[in-house]
């Protein structure tokens, strides 16, 4: 319509020309843009979006260069010009028939089987439970400096846990400890195990928080985890290191009215060796 | 950690950190890229010489020729939502190649 209303010296074809292109371009451009993004593995999606923006921008600078030099070169002209664009955009129309479904999530990875619908939401699923892993670990972090009684921790990790887990245990809300008192003390430790069976239910399974990447993490974040990891098993020597718990953190967790988690699921490391420190 | 300025393991071709080029053999990567490239070119062609057509060719002021581009951005700024919304219902390749189309006969 634009090339039409230059050509036939109609304002009115021309604007309206210019307005629909308006309508075109933004109509096609967030579902190509999402059509790239969900084409590569979600680790990538910035390399994806990075490859995307430079290629437009390209065609910007390009499409500005072509239209101008084909208004403005001998034999050309305003109609010339918009003929031009209009080729651009014939062309654009023929990549965007050569796309696929163009909904695929992890184009590489996962292309075998199952809808666009159903793919999608198996990748938002995994996406939310590492993302919910990477919290949680970093709240374990935190909830291991407060047990050491690491000034900062000591201040700000209880309210970490939210009001989800003081309603859990029963005591809502916490009653304030002594300023001066151990941070290893009954209470503290009877949170730090509370959070523990929360995330472990949150998670769904126990193998995403395993002792081993507490211990790496703890480490990432400068803390030495040799004393806390040490201790259990030089505290009871002689029984089964470190998956024991002992009777009596048991009989304190249900004074807490926390349910008791599965031996199975190794649950309560973080716990037993707190309690047995308080204790 | 390898070292960067010993030469690459010659097993297998190691994995680009800025941009595999694996990813161009996806249709679904390359496609799009190509697409959003042309739509552009032809957008912002058209951006730019507009002006000078309406002022030149057609000899309106400078407030309608305004007028006139901010409509289109405005018109661009509402479809996106549309865009958007159609991509969530009817799938990506139909709503580009609508939007597509319709760019075409603007431009046309």
């Amino acid at each position: 319509l634009i090339a039409l209303g230059a050509s036939q010296g109609s304002l009115l074809w021309f604007g309206g020309g210019l307005v629909l292109q308006g309508l075109g371009n933004g109509v096609a451009v967030p579902p190509l843009n999402a059509a790239v993004a969900s084409a590569v593995p979600i680790e990538d999606v910035g390399i994806a979006a990075a490859a995307n923006r430079l290629l437009s921008q390209v065609g910007n600078a390009f499409g500005i260069t072509i239209l101008t030099l084909a208004y403005g070169s001998r034999g050309g002209g305003s109609t010339v010009a918009f003929a031009v664009g209009g080729a651009l955009s014939v062309l654009a129309v023929v990549t965007a028939l050569a796309m696929e479904a163009g909904d695929a999530v992890d184009g590489l990875g996962s292309r075998a089987g199952g809808s666009g619908a159903s793919r999608r939401a198996a990748a938002s699923g995994t996406g939310d439970r590492v993302e919910r892993s990477i919290t949680i670990r970093m709240r374990r972090a935190r909830l291991g400096a407060h047990q050491r009684g690491l000034p900062h921790a000591r201040r700000r990790a209880p309210n970490r846990l939210g009001p989800a887990a003081s309603d859990r245990l029963g005591s809502s809300p916490r009653p304030a400890r002594p300023r001066g008192a151990r941070a290893g003390c009954e209470p503290a430790a009877a949170t730090v195990r509370g959070a523990d069976h929360l995330e472990r239910e949150a998670l769904g399974e126990a193998d995403l928080v395993g002792e081993r990447d507490r211990v790496e993490l703890l480490g990432r974040f400068g803390i030495s985890t040799s004393s806390t990891t040490a201790r259990p098993a030089r505290r009871s020597v002689g029984a089964r290191p470190s998956r024991t718990r002992p009777a009596g953190a048991a009989a304190a967790l249900a004074a807490f009215g926390a349910p008791a988690p599965s031996p199975a699921s190794g649950g309560g490391t973080t716990s037993s060796r707190t309690l047995m420190r308080g204790g | 950690v390898r070292d960067w300025r010993r030469s690459p393991p010659s097993s297998a071709a190691p994995r680009s950190r800025l941009l595999p080029l694996e990813y161009f053999s996806l249709r679904d990567f390359t496609a799009p890229i190509l697409a959003n490239g042309f739509m552009g070119a032809a957008y912002m062609g058209a951006f730019v010489l507009a002006p000078l057509i309406f002022l030149e060719t057609f000899g309106s002021s400078v407030t309608l020729a305004s007028l006139v581009m901010l409509l289109r951005t405005g018109a661009l700024t509402a479809a996106s939502l549309l865009g958007g919304w159609l991509a969530g219902r009817v799938g990506a390749r139909p709503t580009a190649v609508v939007g597509t189309v319709v760019m075409t006969i603007g431009s046309g």
